[in-house]
């Protein structure tokens, strides 16, 4: 890259401002605009130089393919992870790897909405794009997160199109913090809630906005450590919403209380539903986890912690999440726009690391952390900046990447269809696929 | 994928089923050139024998769910439906081919998601696909219908059409949807008006298929009078009315509810100018989706299952709730009962074609088994005496002795659809035509005979035989050209379309934009001809 680009890559999941990004002096990237997400992703050291290796010895692309080949199928059981930053293409394409090898495939980052699925799944969600929550709500209940500073266009302190509609935010701030983000803007209406006090809280807030007593939630006044009187006027606020919107990010909903923190932020909207209109928006993961959650979705069945060693493909996250597979599950990795192997191994163990799984191919831009040494390195261009691709911010809205960066490199797409295309040609016989 | 192949094949000898051309089970060859249909092959040419067997066009499905943000959401709020309802999009291609069909329409794909759908399609194994587009309740073109602006909304029409490469503008409970959305009960302007500008507007941009319209009221009790109203109110026009059994109903409540299918089919009846489809509905679970949201909520609030509802730009959205049609209740017993009335009282198979508004009614899967009640009247009947016991009184079903012939299926599975959707080169095998074939077995009962097909021909090429997929082609999508999408419509309406997706937030207009580079295999279908 010789000069500054402009360029629109929401790798935060969200409707993002344009980024700008300029050759640094020390040779990598320098990133401003956008948001700190897209920044810090943006800015990530790029090893420009790195070329395909094997056991750490520089080798030809075709060699390395097959030497990821070659270990792939050699292995028990193969572990497919990542694909937070790659694109649906890319996702579909290692679904079928999974598939094929017989292993397993979860997405990096899904493990964080686990507790938001297993709610949609019991309740259902009545909910909208980001488009339509800037569009039309008049009220946002803004849970444990602000995404205003960040985003400022994701809702701004009026409704678009008409200047005189002010837009009224009910702000719980984040544990620890009593301002949160009222200086975002806007009319803000705080809602301190203690920590952990959550769902007590929410249980209140949803009855009360149902004109029901708090009852058993309600202690000395307080509900979850907010004041009876603060949810009455939340409640009251929500009631009188055309559209409400309730907004929270993933780290709301994570804990034993993450499932029915999540339900009843769902079930609060879906009751407003009766008299109003009202949606439930979770931000969700960044990246694109949304889209190669889609992916995995269309293709197996099941969004996430998909194992096909059973014959049909098969949802586990005890069996085929990050964690147990990253904590000695698996004994080959195939890792695909993984940022990170250390974290997910880290909420797997809480703390306490397994026995590293034996092999590790890794295809991308970059080694994740925590990989520094993998069997295989096929270095790839940089999805969104430089490999064109398809991704879904968390609405589910699609954005067309349009990698203006040049790049000698493959793209993950490309290496993944030689990848394929050596391991089909194996003979190894594809699992069955479900309802086949 | 493998790379589409066009093959060569003489298909000898079977008994040709092909409405277009008159052919009703006369023995004869079927001779397919590069993937085309011709009039004979030299002696040489690789042979498929199909004496004794049935031969007719590939079959088409011109309204189902299959890919897009309303069945992905389908997938994660139903993991329980499973594949029955929901299969994966590699096996909804591989299911469709099995049992003949070859060539889907997905029929409700919201503008700003049209780009993913188009992913999702091309994944799709092996059939030929398109998309509608919904278009009813976004707030621009309601405006323009309202206002009476129809050249705008003929222009916004076809540029929404051409941004997402759509094949055919649809309708969902047009204004109300919107209207809904609001928070209000009404749309300002009445539906007729609306369907009516609608219906102008589109049909001065000379599609292939009409206005596809998914009308008010879908599912409620007495929705047969507003049903006859807006059908009245198109008289005039070109248009297609989809899953008609769900807008079939008399009765005040749910209690109450009865099939007035016999004054929908008489309208039908009278005015050539209508297709429609049916929507059947078939005993077992299903999986309701559409993006008629608030007919969604009812849904939920009556039945108290769960809810996913998905609020998008261009007031498109959905609403999906699962669903159980059992034949002892009387509800779903009644539906059951007005959709193969509305079948078996259209007296034309060409304007009445069967689907089941997959997975809505019940998975595509179950084609073969309404087929048989279609052409077996004491299989029907038997279903009629083991259902909910008033429902002889709430529907004439029991008094229909008509049973379809294997021509007429034929017509309601492939020719009639084809036509309806202007695809000249499908749901025929006259010269020139997609060499799409399906070939039954002849015999025996029509449930098993439509169920396995004994093999499948996709351009020429053997995709499957005996029920197993032996090749995985891919299919091309169709798509318009709107002759009012070029510069004359983007030159007027450029400020318009900036603003309307830009200030709502939900993409850059070059974003929004599909280029055709972005499918698999695209294929644009021509407007008709000016004086058509």
């Amino acid at each position: 890259m010789d000069a500054a680009l402009s360029l629109r890559v929401p790798l935060c999941g969200l409707p993002c401002a344009e980024m700008r990004i300029a050759p640094a002096p020390s040779g990598g990237v320098r990133a401003s605009g956008g948001c700190p997400a897209g920044r810090v992703a943006a800015a990530l050291p790029i090893a420009d130089e790195a070329k395909p290796a094997v056991d750490g010895r520089p080798v030809s692309e075709a060699q390395a393919v097959a030497a990821a080949a070659a270990l792939l199928l050699e292995a028990r059981s193969p572990f497919v992870f990542g694909l937070s930053m790659s694109s649906c293409g890319t996702a579909r394409r290692a679904a079928a790897i999974a598939r094929r090898l017989g292993g397993a495939i979860d997405v990096e980052g899904a493990a964080a909405l686990e507790n938001d699925l297993v709610a949609l799944r019991t309740f259902g969600l009545a909910s909208a794009t980001f488009g339509e929550v800037r569009h039309r709500a008049d009220v946002v209940l803004l849970w444990r997160c602000d995404p205003r500073p960040d985003h400022p266009h994701l809702m701004p302190p009026r409704l678009p199109g008409d200047a005189s509609a002010e837009r009224l935010f009910i702000l719980v701030p984040l544990a620890g913090e009593t301002a949160g983000g009222a200086h975002a803007g806007g009319a803000t209406q705080m809602l301190p809630v203690a920590d952990g006090g959550d769902l007590d809280a929410l249980l209140a807030l949803r009855a009360l906005a149902a004109r029901r007593e708090a009852g058993a939630n309600v202690s000395g006044g307080m509900a979850g450590g907010g004041a009876l009187s603060d949810l009455h006027r939340a409640a009251a606020a929500l009631r009188r919403a055309r559209y409400a919107a309730m907004v929270w990010d993933a780290a709301a909903t994570r804990g034993p209380a993450g499932p029915a923190i999540a339900a009843t932020l769902a079930l609060l909207a879906r009751d407003l539903n009766v008299q109003h209109r009202a949606a439930a928006r979770p931000l969700g993961a960044g990246g694109n986890v949304a889209g190669a959650m889609a992916a995995i979705l269309s293709d197996c069945g099941h969004p996430r912690a998909v194992g096909f060693s059973g014959g049909s493909p098969r949802e586990a996250p005890e069996a085929f999440g990050a964690a147990p597979m990253l904590d000695g599950g698996a004994d080959a990795l195939l890792l695909i726009g993984a940022r990170s192997i250390a974290v997910s191994r880290q909420t797997a163990s809480d703390g306490h690391s397994g026995p590293r799984p034996t092999h590790a191919v890794v295809i991308g831009p970059r080694l994740p952390e925590g990989c520094s040494d993998p069997e295989v390195f096929i270095p790839t261009a940089i999805p969104a900046f430089s490999e064109k691709g398809l991704w879904l911010l968390a609405d589910g809205v699609p954005v067309p990447m349009r990698a203006p960066l040049p790049s000698t490199r493959p793209s993950e797409a490309e290496v993944f269809d030689r990848l394929i295309g050596r391991v089909a040609a194996s003979g190894k016989p594809a699992s069955p696929r479900r309802g086949a | 994928m493998a790379t589409p192949a066009s093959g060569t094949i003489r298909i000898r000898g079977g008994s040709v089923f092909d409405p277009a051309s008159g052919r009703r089970g006369e023995t004869g060859d079927v001779c397919i050139q590069d993937g085309r249909v011709v009039a004979s092959l030299p002696s040489g040419a690789p042979v498929f024998e199909a004496r004794g067997l049935v031969v007719m066009p590939g079959g088409v499905d011109l309204h189902s769910h299959i890919a897009g943000p309303a069945v992905q959401s389908a997938r994660l709020l139903c993991p329980e439906a499973g594949g029955a309802c929901l299969p994966t999009l590699q096996e909804t291609g591989r299911r469709y081919v099995r049992m003949g069909y070859t060539t889907v329409f997905d029929a409700a794909i919201s503008p700003i998601r049209a780009r993913v759908a188009h992913t999702e399609l091309d994944a799709v194994p092996i059939v030929d696909k398109g998309i509608f587009v919904l278009m009813g309740n976004d707030d621009l073109a309601l405006r323009l219908a309202r206002d009476g602006r129809l050249d705008d909304l003929s222009d916004f029409m076809g540029w929404l059409l051409h941004a997402t490469r759509g094949y055919a503008p649809k309708l969902v409970n047009a204004g109300f949807v919107e209207a809904w959305r609001r928070g209000e009960e009404e749309e300002p302007v009445a539906p007729e008006e609306l369907l009516r500008a609608f219906a102008a507007a589109g049909g001065a941009l000379r599609l292939p298929h009409p206005l596809h319209v998914h009308l008010s009221g879908l599912g409620r009790p007495g929705n047969a009078a507003m049903t006859l109203r807006q059908m009245e109110a198109l008289r005039d026009s070109r248009a297609h009315f989809t899953h008609l059994q769900f807008h079939a109903y008399g009765g005040r409540t749910p209690a109450g509810l009865r099939s007035r299918a016999p004054e929908i089919a008489s309208w039908l009846n009278a005015h050539p100018r209508a297709t429609a489809d049916v929507g059947q509905v078939v005993f077992g679970p299903a999986v309701t989706l559409s993006a008629d949201a608030p007919a969604q909520h009812r849904l939920h609030r009556a039945t108290g299952r769960k809810w996913l509802n998905l609020d998008g730009e261009s007031g498109a959205g959905c609403g999906i709730v699962p669903h159980d049609y059992r034949a002892d209740r009387l509800t779903g017993a009644v539906q059951w009962a007005t959709g193969l009335e509305l079948m078996l009282l259209c007296s034309d198979p060409w304007r009445m074609f069967l689907t089941t508004d997959h997975p809505n009614g019940g998975a595509f899967a179950a084609y073969p088994v309404i087929i048989r009640m279609l052409m077996d009247r004491s299989f029907r009947e038997a279903i009629l005496a083991g259902a909910h016991p008033r429902l002889k009184e709430r529907c004439v079903l029991a008094g229909i002795a008509r049973e379809y012939t294997l021509d007429e299926i034929a017509i309601v599975t492939r020719a009639g659809p084809a036509r309806a959707l202007g695809l000249e080169r499908k749901g025929n095998l006259g010269a020139g035509a997609d060499g799409d074939v399906a070939i039954y077995r002849s015999a025996g009962d029509p449930e098993a005979t439509f169920s396995e097909a004994v093999a499948v021909f996709k351009d020429g090429v053997l995709v499957a035989r005996d029920g197993e997929i032996v090749a995985e082609t891919r299919g091309r999508t169709f798509f318009v050209e709107p002759p009012s999408s070029g510069d004359r419509a983007r030159a007027g309406l450029d400020t318009r379309l900036r603003d309307h997706f830009e200030a709502c937030g939900a993409a850059p207009l070059e974003d929004f934009v599909l280029e055709e580079e972005a499918l698999a295999r695209p294929e644009t279908v021509p407007a008709l001809p000016a004086a058509s």
